[in-house]
Protein backbone atom coordinates (compact mmCIF):
# COMPACT_ATOMS: atom_id res chain seq x y z
CA UNK A 1 0.00 0.00 0.00
CA UNK A 2 1.42 3.90 -0.54
CA UNK A 3 0.75 6.51 1.57
CA UNK A 4 -2.44 6.90 0.20
CA UNK A 5 -3.83 3.64 0.24
CA UNK A 6 -2.85 3.90 4.01
CA UNK A 7 -4.18 6.80 5.30
CA UNK A 8 -7.53 5.94 3.79
CA UNK A 9 -7.15 2.43 5.70
CA UNK A 10 -6.64 4.10 9.06
CA UNK A 11 -9.18 6.40 8.47
CA UNK A 12 -11.83 3.63 8.06
CA UNK A 13 -10.49 1.10 10.75
CA UNK A 14 -9.41 -1.26 8.19
CA UNK A 15 -5.80 -1.80 8.82
CA UNK A 16 -4.14 -5.02 10.23
CA UNK A 17 -3.27 -5.03 14.08
CA UNK A 18 0.96 -4.52 13.59
CA UNK A 19 0.50 -2.30 10.37
CA UNK A 20 -1.73 -0.02 12.19
CA UNK A 21 0.60 0.15 15.44
CA UNK A 22 3.38 1.03 13.07
CA UNK A 23 1.50 3.42 11.00
CA UNK A 24 0.71 5.22 14.64
CA UNK A 25 4.22 5.66 15.16
CA UNK A 26 5.30 7.16 11.77
CA UNK A 27 2.46 9.61 12.13
CA UNK A 28 3.98 10.48 15.29
CA UNK A 29 6.98 11.02 14.12
CA UNK A 30 5.63 12.72 10.97
CA UNK A 31 3.76 16.06 11.23
CA UNK A 32 2.89 16.45 7.50
CA UNK A 33 1.46 12.88 8.01
CA UNK A 34 -0.63 14.06 10.63
CA UNK A 35 -2.04 16.92 9.34
CA UNK A 36 -2.83 15.11 6.04
CA UNK A 37 -4.49 12.40 8.31
CA UNK A 38 -6.40 16.11 10.06
CA UNK A 39 -7.51 17.38 6.86
CA UNK A 40 -8.73 13.91 5.58
CA UNK A 41 -11.09 13.29 9.00
CA UNK A 42 -11.68 17.41 8.81
CA UNK A 43 -13.41 16.10 5.48
CA UNK A 44 -15.37 13.06 6.03
CA UNK A 45 -16.77 15.05 9.10
CA UNK A 46 -17.81 17.46 6.05
CA UNK A 47 -19.54 14.38 4.13
CA UNK A 48 -21.63 13.86 7.62
CA UNK A 49 -23.71 17.00 7.07
CA UNK A 50 -25.63 15.49 4.58
CA UNK A 51 -27.88 13.17 6.07
CA UNK A 52 -30.05 10.94 4.60
CA UNK A 53 -33.29 11.84 3.02
CA UNK A 54 -37.01 10.66 2.98
CA UNK A 55 -38.27 8.88 -0.41
CA UNK A 56 -40.86 10.78 -1.35
CA UNK A 57 -44.07 8.77 -2.15
CA UNK A 58 -43.61 6.51 -5.09
CA UNK A 59 -45.82 5.13 -7.54
CA UNK A 60 -44.14 2.02 -7.71
CA UNK A 61 -45.84 -1.36 -6.66
CA UNK A 62 -44.69 -4.85 -6.80
CA UNK A 63 -47.62 -7.00 -7.41
CA UNK A 64 -49.09 -7.00 -4.09
CA UNK A 65 -52.33 -5.39 -4.28
CA UNK A 66 -52.97 -7.30 -7.59
CA UNK A 67 -53.86 -10.00 -5.09
CA UNK A 68 -56.71 -8.18 -4.36
CA UNK A 69 -60.44 -9.28 -5.91
CA UNK A 70 -62.29 -6.42 -6.75
CA UNK A 71 -65.80 -8.52 -8.16
CA UNK A 72 -65.91 -10.95 -4.74
CA UNK A 73 -65.68 -7.84 -2.42
CA UNK A 74 -68.00 -5.86 -4.46
CA UNK A 75 -70.41 -8.63 -4.93
CA UNK A 76 -70.21 -8.55 -0.64
CA UNK A 77 -70.34 -5.26 -0.31
CA UNK A 78 -73.38 -5.27 -2.31
CA UNK A 79 -74.90 -7.72 -0.01
CA UNK A 80 -74.21 -5.75 3.00
CA UNK A 81 -75.83 -2.72 1.56
CA UNK A 82 -78.73 -4.02 0.40
CA UNK A 83 -79.10 -5.74 4.08
CA UNK A 84 -78.33 -2.32 5.79
CA UNK A 85 -80.77 -0.63 3.18
CA UNK A 86 -83.59 -3.25 4.15
CA UNK A 87 -82.98 -2.32 7.87
CA UNK A 88 -83.39 0.93 7.80
CA UNK A 89 -86.51 0.74 5.69
CA UNK A 90 -88.32 -1.40 8.24
CA UNK A 91 -87.73 0.78 11.49
CA UNK A 92 -85.36 -2.37 12.72
CA UNK A 93 -83.94 -2.24 16.08
CA UNK A 94 -81.85 -4.70 18.92
CA UNK A 95 -84.24 -5.71 21.27
CA UNK A 96 -83.89 -7.90 23.85
CA UNK A 97 -86.10 -10.84 24.93
CA UNK A 98 -85.53 -14.32 26.49
CA UNK A 99 -81.84 -14.50 27.25
CA UNK A 100 -80.78 -13.00 23.83
CA UNK A 101 -80.79 -10.56 21.50
CA UNK A 102 -83.05 -10.32 18.85
CA UNK A 103 -83.30 -7.79 15.47
CA UNK A 104 -87.43 -6.68 16.04
CA UNK A 105 -89.34 -5.27 12.97
CA UNK A 106 -92.26 -2.85 13.12
CA UNK A 107 -93.16 -0.14 15.88
CA UNK A 108 -91.56 -0.79 19.74
CA UNK A 109 -94.59 -2.81 22.25
CA UNK A 110 -95.93 -0.42 24.66
CA UNK A 111 -97.48 -1.31 28.44
CA UNK A 112 -101.39 -1.10 27.42
CA UNK A 113 -102.91 -1.15 31.21
CA UNK A 114 -102.26 2.00 32.83
CA UNK A 115 -102.71 0.70 36.77
CA UNK A 116 -99.81 -1.74 35.90
CA UNK A 117 -97.93 0.84 34.39
CA UNK A 118 -98.25 2.81 37.89
CA UNK A 119 -97.59 0.02 40.31
CA UNK A 120 -94.60 -0.36 38.39
CA UNK A 121 -93.52 2.87 37.98
CA UNK A 122 -94.55 3.59 41.81
CA UNK A 123 -91.99 0.05 42.46
CA UNK A 124 -89.26 1.35 40.45
CA UNK A 125 -89.07 4.73 42.33
CA UNK A 126 -89.49 3.04 44.98
CA UNK A 127 -86.59 0.37 44.67
CA UNK A 128 -84.25 3.42 43.14
CA UNK A 129 -84.71 5.54 46.63
CA UNK A 130 -83.67 2.70 48.61
CA UNK A 131 -80.84 1.66 46.30
CA UNK A 132 -79.82 5.74 46.95
CA UNK A 133 -80.17 5.42 50.23
CA UNK A 134 -78.35 2.92 51.07
CA UNK A 135 -75.22 4.13 48.82
CA UNK A 136 -75.35 6.82 50.61
CA UNK A 137 -75.14 4.98 53.84
CA UNK A 138 -72.60 3.34 52.29
CA UNK A 139 -70.67 6.47 51.28
CA UNK A 140 -71.32 8.30 54.75
CA UNK A 141 -69.56 5.34 56.35
CA UNK A 142 -66.37 5.20 53.75
CA UNK A 143 -66.48 8.85 54.23
CA UNK A 144 -65.89 8.57 57.79
CA UNK A 145 -63.74 5.69 57.76
CA UNK A 146 -61.60 7.55 55.76
CA UNK A 147 -61.88 11.18 57.76
CA UNK A 148 -60.48 8.70 60.98
CA UNK A 149 -57.73 7.09 58.70
CA UNK A 150 -56.84 10.57 57.51
CA UNK A 151 -56.73 12.68 60.89
CA UNK A 152 -54.43 9.41 62.28
CA UNK A 153 -52.09 9.38 58.91
CA UNK A 154 -51.79 13.55 59.48
CA UNK A 155 -51.07 13.43 63.58
CA UNK A 156 -48.48 10.61 62.59
CA UNK A 157 -47.04 12.46 59.73
CA UNK A 158 -47.09 15.39 62.10
CA UNK A 159 -44.56 14.06 64.54
CA UNK A 160 -42.79 11.91 61.89
CA UNK A 161 -42.51 15.84 60.36
CA UNK A 162 -41.12 17.26 63.57
CA UNK A 163 -38.74 14.12 64.10
CA UNK A 164 -37.78 14.80 60.64
CA UNK A 165 -37.36 18.31 60.86
CA UNK A 166 -35.36 17.98 64.44
CA UNK A 167 -33.07 15.49 62.98
CA UNK A 168 -32.61 17.58 59.89
CA UNK A 169 -31.62 20.41 62.03
CA UNK A 170 -29.28 17.93 64.50
CA UNK A 171 -27.47 16.88 61.01
CA UNK A 172 -27.29 20.77 59.50
CA UNK A 173 -25.92 21.47 62.43
CA UNK A 174 -23.22 18.70 62.93
CA UNK A 175 -22.42 19.30 59.25
CA UNK A 176 -22.27 23.19 60.12
CA UNK A 177 -19.75 22.62 62.88
CA UNK A 178 -18.03 19.96 60.74
CA UNK A 179 -17.67 22.02 57.60
CA UNK A 180 -16.04 24.80 60.16
CA UNK A 181 -13.94 22.71 62.03
CA UNK A 182 -12.56 21.60 58.56
CA UNK A 183 -12.52 25.12 57.19
CA UNK A 184 -10.46 26.50 60.02
CA UNK A 185 -7.84 23.50 59.40
CA UNK A 186 -7.95 24.15 55.64
CA UNK A 187 -7.35 27.80 56.41
CA UNK A 188 -4.44 27.19 58.93
CA UNK A 189 -3.00 24.43 56.42
CA UNK A 190 -3.33 26.55 53.17
CA UNK A 191 -3.81 30.38 53.79
CA UNK A 192 -2.02 30.75 56.80
CA UNK A 193 1.66 30.30 54.66
CA UNK A 194 -0.06 32.80 52.18
CA UNK A 195 -1.45 35.24 55.15
CA UNK A 196 2.68 35.19 55.99
CA UNK A 197 3.49 36.28 52.47
CA UNK A 198 1.16 38.84 52.62
CA UNK A 199 2.05 40.25 55.49
CA UNK A 200 5.42 40.38 54.70
CA UNK A 201 4.56 42.45 51.18
CA UNK A 202 3.05 44.42 52.94
CA UNK A 203 5.82 44.94 55.30
CA UNK A 204 8.04 45.16 52.28
CA UNK A 205 5.40 48.08 50.75
CA UNK A 206 5.07 49.71 54.05
CA UNK A 207 8.76 50.11 53.95
CA UNK A 208 8.86 51.09 50.59
CA UNK A 209 6.22 54.06 51.55
CA UNK A 210 8.06 55.26 54.08
CA UNK A 211 11.36 55.45 51.74
CA UNK A 212 9.10 57.05 49.68
CA UNK A 213 7.95 59.33 52.14
CA UNK A 214 11.05 60.11 53.77
CA UNK A 215 12.55 60.70 50.48
CA UNK A 216 9.78 63.18 49.55
CA UNK A 217 9.98 64.94 52.54
CA UNK A 218 13.75 65.61 52.38
CA UNK A 219 13.64 66.76 48.63
CA UNK A 220 10.90 69.07 49.98
CA UNK A 221 12.75 69.77 52.62
CA UNK A 222 15.98 70.86 50.18
CA UNK A 223 13.19 73.06 48.12
CA UNK A 224 12.88 74.67 50.66
CA UNK A 225 15.76 75.08 51.63
CA UNK A 226 16.81 76.92 48.26
CA UNK A 227 13.99 78.99 48.85
CA UNK A 228 15.12 80.12 51.96
CA UNK A 229 18.96 80.68 50.50
CA UNK A 230 17.30 82.47 47.91
CA UNK A 231 15.46 84.44 50.00
CA UNK A 232 18.26 84.96 52.29
CA UNK A 233 20.67 86.26 49.38
CA UNK A 234 18.04 88.53 47.72
CA UNK A 235 17.41 90.06 51.48
CA UNK A 236 21.29 90.58 51.73
CA UNK A 237 21.64 92.08 48.22
CA UNK A 238 18.39 94.35 49.11
CA UNK A 239 20.40 95.53 52.56
CA UNK A 240 23.73 95.72 50.68
CA UNK A 241 22.51 98.36 48.07
CA UNK A 242 20.88 99.96 51.25
CA UNK A 243 23.59 100.04 52.79
CA UNK A 244 25.67 101.01 49.64
CA UNK A 245 23.04 103.81 49.40
CA UNK A 246 23.12 105.18 52.66
CA UNK A 247 27.16 104.82 52.18
CA UNK A 248 27.32 107.13 49.00
CA UNK A 249 24.18 109.63 50.50
CA UNK A 250 26.89 110.18 53.47
CA UNK A 251 29.47 110.05 51.47
CA UNK A 252 27.73 113.16 49.23
CA UNK A 253 26.77 115.08 52.38
CA UNK A 254 30.62 114.86 54.19
CA UNK A 255 31.57 116.43 50.47
CA UNK A 256 28.89 119.17 50.91
CA UNK A 257 30.17 119.80 54.35
CA UNK A 258 33.80 119.54 53.46
CA UNK A 259 33.51 121.57 50.72
CA UNK A 260 31.38 124.72 52.76
CA UNK A 261 28.41 123.43 50.34
CA UNK A 262 26.66 122.95 52.89
CA UNK A 263 26.61 126.70 54.65
CA UNK A 264 25.50 127.82 51.43
CA UNK B 1 -26.11 -11.31 5.99
CA UNK B 2 -28.40 -11.75 7.94
CA UNK B 3 -30.89 -15.20 8.45
CA UNK B 4 -33.83 -13.97 8.32
CA UNK B 5 -33.07 -11.43 4.97
CA UNK B 6 -31.78 -14.62 3.42
CA UNK B 7 -35.03 -16.36 3.81
CA UNK B 8 -37.05 -12.95 2.48
CA UNK B 9 -34.86 -13.36 -0.72
CA UNK B 10 -35.37 -17.07 -0.90
CA UNK B 11 -39.21 -16.60 -0.70
CA UNK B 12 -39.02 -13.22 -3.15
CA UNK B 13 -37.69 -15.54 -5.68
CA UNK B 14 -40.15 -17.71 -5.46
CA UNK B 15 -42.78 -15.42 -5.85
CA UNK B 16 -43.30 -14.31 -3.13
CA UNK B 17 -45.14 -10.52 -3.16
CA UNK B 18 -45.00 -9.96 0.62
CA UNK B 19 -41.31 -10.94 0.65
CA UNK B 20 -40.71 -8.60 -2.22
CA UNK B 21 -42.61 -6.07 -0.27
CA UNK B 22 -40.67 -6.53 2.71
CA UNK B 23 -37.19 -6.56 0.85
CA UNK B 24 -38.09 -3.24 -1.67
CA UNK B 25 -39.32 -1.34 1.97
CA UNK B 26 -35.90 -2.11 3.38
CA UNK B 27 -33.77 -1.46 0.60
CA UNK B 28 -35.66 1.64 -1.22
CA UNK B 29 -34.38 4.12 1.18
CA UNK B 30 -31.48 3.48 1.07
CA UNK B 31 -30.84 2.92 -2.95
CA UNK B 32 -32.87 6.59 -2.93
CA UNK B 33 -30.43 7.73 -1.11
CA UNK B 34 -27.69 6.73 -2.76
CA UNK B 35 -29.25 8.86 -6.32
CA UNK B 36 -29.90 11.35 -3.83
CA UNK B 37 -26.47 11.71 -3.18
CA UNK B 38 -25.11 11.18 -7.08
CA UNK B 39 -27.39 12.91 -9.13
CA UNK B 40 -28.21 15.44 -6.20
CA UNK B 41 -31.70 15.58 -7.10
CA UNK B 42 -34.51 13.52 -5.59
CA UNK B 43 -36.37 13.28 -8.88
CA UNK B 44 -33.66 11.48 -10.29
CA UNK B 45 -33.23 9.54 -7.06
CA UNK B 46 -36.68 8.30 -7.22
CA UNK B 47 -36.32 7.20 -11.02
CA UNK B 48 -32.96 4.95 -9.84
CA UNK B 49 -34.67 3.61 -7.03
CA UNK B 50 -37.82 2.55 -9.39
CA UNK B 51 -36.25 1.32 -11.65
CA UNK B 52 -33.29 -0.74 -10.11
CA UNK B 53 -36.71 -2.42 -7.59
CA UNK B 54 -38.55 -3.13 -11.31
CA UNK B 55 -34.83 -4.58 -12.18
CA UNK B 56 -34.97 -6.41 -9.38
CA UNK B 57 -38.10 -7.43 -9.23
CA UNK B 58 -37.52 -9.24 -12.95
CA UNK B 59 -34.21 -10.64 -12.53
CA UNK B 60 -34.06 -11.69 -8.81
CA UNK B 61 -35.26 -15.48 -9.50
CA UNK B 62 -31.67 -15.30 -11.84
CA UNK B 63 -29.35 -14.67 -8.67
CA UNK B 64 -27.81 -17.96 -7.90
CA UNK B 65 -26.70 -17.57 -4.61
CA UNK B 66 -29.23 -15.15 -2.24
CA UNK B 67 -26.38 -14.23 -0.12
CA UNK B 68 -24.72 -11.98 -2.55
CA UNK B 69 -27.87 -10.01 -3.11
CA UNK B 70 -26.40 -6.90 -1.36
CA UNK B 71 -23.65 -6.64 -3.78
CA UNK B 72 -25.64 -7.63 -6.49
CA UNK B 73 -28.19 -4.86 -5.80
CA UNK B 74 -25.20 -2.31 -5.30
CA UNK B 75 -23.68 -3.49 -8.81
CA UNK B 76 -27.29 -2.72 -10.09
CA UNK B 77 -27.48 0.49 -8.95
CA UNK B 78 -24.03 1.51 -10.19
CA UNK B 79 -24.65 0.51 -13.75
CA UNK B 80 -28.23 2.35 -13.72
CA UNK B 81 -26.19 5.24 -12.65
CA UNK B 82 -23.45 5.09 -14.97
CA UNK B 83 -26.29 4.97 -17.56
CA UNK B 84 -27.98 7.52 -16.85
CA UNK B 85 -25.14 9.90 -16.27
CA UNK B 86 -24.04 9.05 -20.05
CA UNK B 87 -27.51 8.75 -21.15
CA UNK B 88 -28.41 12.43 -20.06
CA UNK B 89 -25.15 13.56 -19.65
CA UNK B 90 -26.63 14.58 -16.35
CA UNK B 91 -23.01 15.65 -14.48
CA UNK B 92 -22.89 18.86 -16.10
CA UNK B 93 -26.60 19.70 -15.38
CA UNK B 94 -26.35 18.85 -12.07
CA UNK B 95 -23.27 21.14 -11.49
CA UNK B 96 -24.94 24.02 -13.16
CA UNK B 97 -28.38 23.58 -11.62
CA UNK B 98 -26.37 23.47 -8.19
CA UNK B 99 -24.18 26.35 -8.62
CA UNK B 100 -27.37 28.71 -9.47
CA UNK B 101 -29.49 27.24 -6.73
CA UNK B 102 -26.61 27.85 -4.51
CA UNK B 103 -25.77 31.71 -6.15
CA UNK B 104 -29.36 32.22 -6.02
CA UNK B 105 -29.58 30.95 -2.36
CA UNK B 106 -26.68 33.51 -1.21
CA UNK B 107 -29.03 35.47 1.44
CA UNK B 108 -27.35 36.00 4.48
CA UNK B 109 -29.04 34.31 7.34
CA UNK B 110 -27.21 33.31 10.79
CA UNK B 111 -30.06 30.74 11.65
CA UNK B 112 -28.91 27.06 12.50
CA UNK B 113 -31.24 25.80 10.05
CA UNK B 114 -30.19 27.64 7.28
CA UNK B 115 -26.58 26.91 8.25
CA UNK B 116 -27.53 22.87 8.16
CA UNK B 117 -29.12 23.40 4.56
CA UNK B 118 -26.02 25.41 2.92
CA UNK B 119 -24.16 22.32 4.28
CA UNK B 120 -25.89 19.53 2.91
CA UNK B 121 -26.12 21.83 -0.49
CA UNK B 122 -22.53 22.13 -0.53
CA UNK B 123 -21.33 18.32 0.26
CA UNK B 124 -23.85 17.69 -3.23
CA UNK B 125 -22.25 20.27 -4.63
CA UNK B 126 -18.43 18.49 -3.63
CA UNK B 127 -20.08 15.50 -4.72
CA UNK B 128 -21.52 16.65 -8.13
CA UNK B 129 -17.90 17.61 -8.83
CA UNK B 130 -16.20 14.97 -8.86
CA UNK B 131 -15.65 12.22 -11.28
CA UNK B 132 -18.44 9.24 -11.71
CA UNK B 133 -15.72 6.88 -10.11
CA UNK B 134 -14.96 8.95 -7.20
CA UNK B 135 -18.07 9.78 -6.56
CA UNK B 136 -19.69 6.32 -6.38
CA UNK B 137 -16.73 5.15 -4.30
CA UNK B 138 -17.77 8.11 -2.01
CA UNK B 139 -21.11 6.82 -1.98
CA UNK B 140 -20.35 3.30 -0.69
CA UNK B 141 -17.50 4.20 1.84
CA UNK B 142 -19.31 7.26 3.99
CA UNK B 143 -23.04 6.54 3.47
CA UNK B 144 -23.47 2.97 2.53
CA UNK B 145 -20.37 1.94 4.61
CA UNK B 146 -19.28 -0.89 3.01
CA UNK B 147 -15.88 -1.78 3.47
CA UNK B 148 -12.84 -1.51 0.94
CA UNK B 149 -13.12 -5.40 0.15
CA UNK B 150 -16.83 -5.36 -1.11
CA UNK B 151 -16.39 -2.09 -2.71
CA UNK B 152 -13.40 -3.68 -4.56
CA UNK B 153 -15.85 -6.57 -5.60
CA UNK B 154 -18.89 -4.65 -6.62
CA UNK B 155 -17.12 -2.32 -9.29
CA UNK B 156 -14.45 -5.18 -10.25
CA UNK B 157 -11.60 -2.87 -9.09
CA UNK B 158 -8.51 -3.43 -6.16
CA UNK B 159 -9.18 -3.01 -2.97
CA UNK B 160 -6.05 -0.14 -3.50
CA UNK B 161 -7.61 1.32 -6.14
CA UNK B 162 -10.39 1.48 -4.37
CA UNK B 163 -9.04 3.14 -1.37
CA UNK B 164 -6.46 5.51 -3.84
CA UNK B 165 -10.09 7.25 -5.77
CA UNK B 166 -11.73 7.48 -1.83
CA UNK B 167 -8.02 9.77 -0.40
CA UNK B 168 -8.00 11.42 -4.35
CA UNK B 169 -12.25 12.62 -3.74
CA UNK B 170 -11.72 13.45 -0.63
CA UNK B 171 -8.63 15.79 -1.75
CA UNK B 172 -10.91 17.29 -4.00
CA UNK B 173 -13.88 17.97 -2.05
CA UNK B 174 -11.93 19.81 0.15
CA UNK B 175 -10.06 22.13 -1.88
CA UNK B 176 -14.00 23.01 -2.73
CA UNK B 177 -15.39 23.14 1.21
CA UNK B 178 -12.56 25.74 1.47
CA UNK B 179 -13.54 28.03 -0.99
CA UNK B 180 -17.31 28.20 0.54
CA UNK B 181 -17.84 30.97 2.41
CA UNK B 182 -19.94 28.27 4.63
CA UNK B 183 -17.01 26.24 5.67
CA UNK B 184 -15.31 28.60 8.09
CA UNK B 185 -18.74 28.25 10.02
CA UNK B 186 -18.48 24.51 10.00
CA UNK B 187 -14.86 24.42 11.02
CA UNK B 188 -14.83 26.54 13.93
CA UNK B 189 -18.27 26.44 15.46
Amino acid sequence: MNREERLMAYLYGEMEAEEKIAFEKEIEKDPELRAELGELEETQFFLQELPDVQPEATVLSLGGVSNFNWRKWGVRLGVAASFLLLLGLTNARMEFSEGSFVIAFGKERTVEDPALATEAIAQQAADFKAALMEKELAFNQKLLAMDSLWQNQLSANSEAQQLAIAQQWQRFQARRQADFAALQTQFKEEQLPQFAALIQNMQVAQKQELQDMISGLYTDWEETRLLDLKAIESEFVHLYKNVERNHTETAAVLDDIVNGNFLN
Amino acid sequence: MKKDSHTLIIKAQAGDTRAMNKLFSVWYPRVYNWGYRYFGDKEMAAEISQQAFLLMQQKLSQLKDPASFKSWLYRTVVNLCHNETRRRKINQKAVERLTYRSKRDTAPAADYMYLRKERSKQVLDALARLPEEQRTVVIMKEYEELKFREIAEILNISENTAKSRLYYAYKAMRKFFLTQPQTKAIRYE
